[in-house]
């Protein structure tokens, strides 16, 4: 479910069925979906992706049951739609904000991120490679063990100890550390929570 | 919508918003619904990450990095992440790298210029070990043999030096059979004598005669079958005269002997020096 939104139990039910009738496959396609969009609110420079995206799946759930009988096509190109309109309205109030305020003042204001300590970092990756099963978190490391010219030869030699291509293994990584960044993203957040209630 | 295969380049162009708006959507869109296009993007996203974090990218491009990447506090966050599993594994390498265990060692030697596949190493592994195995036990064997060996001459040479005590050599037991023997330089063209072992006695006892007339302190008899490699010794043995002539006698358990021929040496002793040596020659018949 959206983090942020007043997001309604049975709304979020139909989107996922509208996503594919197979809840768990429609689970999947949700997080997928979720991860595309904060990624594109950010490419565009928005200072509040999490807040955008949640706003995306608010809009969208609200039009929903309208949606699954008369949408055709990839659902998730609807998303985009509407998510590229998201953009441009952000980009409308941060012209007219512009010449006034600072540019902080531009759209929603974005959710306050306190900068962690070096050391609240160091346990949370910690924590997060202790969660990866032993194979990934060896593979992880090693592909990022080396930097510069010894990295390229570096991972050639793991791709081809692993008997797959150089391009299979950085789709491998990929997911991985796509993991390891969400769960550590988790963790600081708990971090800044407890912090604040101190 | 243009169905143009998104490529490295491209991708890298994209995330550094070198691209105009349609170009722009047109990525998106194939971002949300196409996994090769989200791979090929993501992975120039680390690459880039990975370069600006090296110190690899040229200044404009940098600049656009930068521009792109550090503008929110999670986006700087998210490059802080990165940062960090980075410089977490580097240290985890160099840690792995030394200072390295004799076994690491013996690994990496391995590991060089051989062959990939560990299954190569299965049949190998199986011979050491099984050579390793049953040196080990013969080993054990070896030594349980030698400590046997050892405690039995200790047992026989406690008794011989028992037997032949001045104590048990005043004694007459009835069970003893009594051989006198010529030594060697005087009988040297007859066959050894012939000890066979019987129920009726248990202890031998050889008669050695002495040939010298010279008078002795005392006499070190070594004892061993010919051919094998234990040999005991008796010292303190005193020479006697009877009816044979000057006799130094030699007593030992039949049982303690297994057959074959054996050989006595009888050296006098005369004042802490060595005197005159006579060999002695019998069998233990089986």
């Amino acid at each position: 479910m959206p983090r942020n939104s007043d997001f309604q139990p049975e709304r979020f039910d139909d989107l996922l069925a509208w996503l594919d009738p197979d809840r768990e496959l429609a689970s999947s396609i949700y997080l997928n979906l979720r991860q595309s969009l904060l990624r594109i609110f950010a490419w565009n420079q928005c200072a509040d992706p999490e807040g955008m995206t949640d706003e995306t799946f608010d809009r969208v759930a609200r039009q929903v049951k309208t949606l699954r009988t008369t949408f055709e096509g990839n659902p998730k190109l609807f998303f985009y739609g509407v998510a590229k309109n998201l953009v441009k309205e952000y980009r409308k109030k941060v012209k007219l904000h512009v010449p006034i305020e600072a540019i902080e003042l531009a759209g929603d204001p974005p959710q306050e991120l306190e900068e962690e300590t070096s050391e609240q970092r160091s346990e949370c990756l910690n924590r997060c490679l202790r969660r990866l099963p032993k194979k990934k978190r060896d593979l992880v490391l090693a592909y990022y063990a080396k930097e510069k010219q010894a990295r390229i030869t570096h991972r050639a030699e793991i791709a081809r100890r692993l008997g797959i291509s150089i391009e299979a293994l950085r789709v491998r990584i990929l997911r991985i550390r796509g993991n390891l960044e969400e769960c550590i993203e988790l963790c600081l957040d708990e971090f800044v929570i407890n912090d604040e209630t101190d | 919508m243009n169905e143009k295969p998104m490529t490295k380049t491209v991708a890298r162009r994209f995330l550094l918003g070198a691209v105009d708006d349609s170009e722009r959507e047109r990525i998106e869109s194939l971002f949300i619904i196409d996994t090769e296009t989200q791979e090929t993007i993501l992975i120039a996203e680390d690459e880039l990450i990975e370069e600006y974090l090296e110190g690899s990218l040229s200044e404009s491009e940098a600049a656009k990095f930068l521009g792109q990447y550090a503008r929110g506090p999670r986006q700087r966050r998210k490059l802080r992440i990165a940062k960090s599993i980075r410089e977490f594994a580097q240290a985890e390498a160099m840690r792995g790298e030394t200072p390295r265990s004799p076994l690491q060692k013996v690994r990496n030697f391995l590991s060089l210029g051989w062959p990939i596949d560990r299954r190569v190493y299965i049949p190998i592994g199986v011979a050491v070990a099984t050579v390793l195995v049953v040196g080990a036990v013969w080993l054990v064997q070896w030594n349980n043999h030698r400590i046997r060996f050892n405690n039995l001459q200790a047992a026989i040479e406690q008794e011989l030096t028992e037997l032949n005590g001045p104590s048990s050599r005043r004694d007459n037991p009835n069970k003893v059979f009594s051989l006198v023997l010529p030594s060697v330089s005087l009988r040297s063209i007859n066959s050894p004598a012939e000890v066979r072992p019987q129920a009726v006695y248990s202890i031998v006892e050889l008669h050695l005669l002495w040939p010298h007339q010279a008078e002795s302190g005392s006499y070190v008899a070594v004892l061993g079958r010919v051919g094998g490699s234990e040999k005991f010794t008796v010292e303190n043995l005193q020479a006697e005269t009877n009816p044979a002539g000057k006799v130094v006698r030699l007593r030992f358990r039949t049982h303690s002997l297994t057959p074959g021929l054996y050989r006595v040496s009888l050296n006098a002793m005369a004042s802490g020096s060595s005197g005159p040596t006579e060999e002695y020659q019998f069998v233990i018949g089986g």
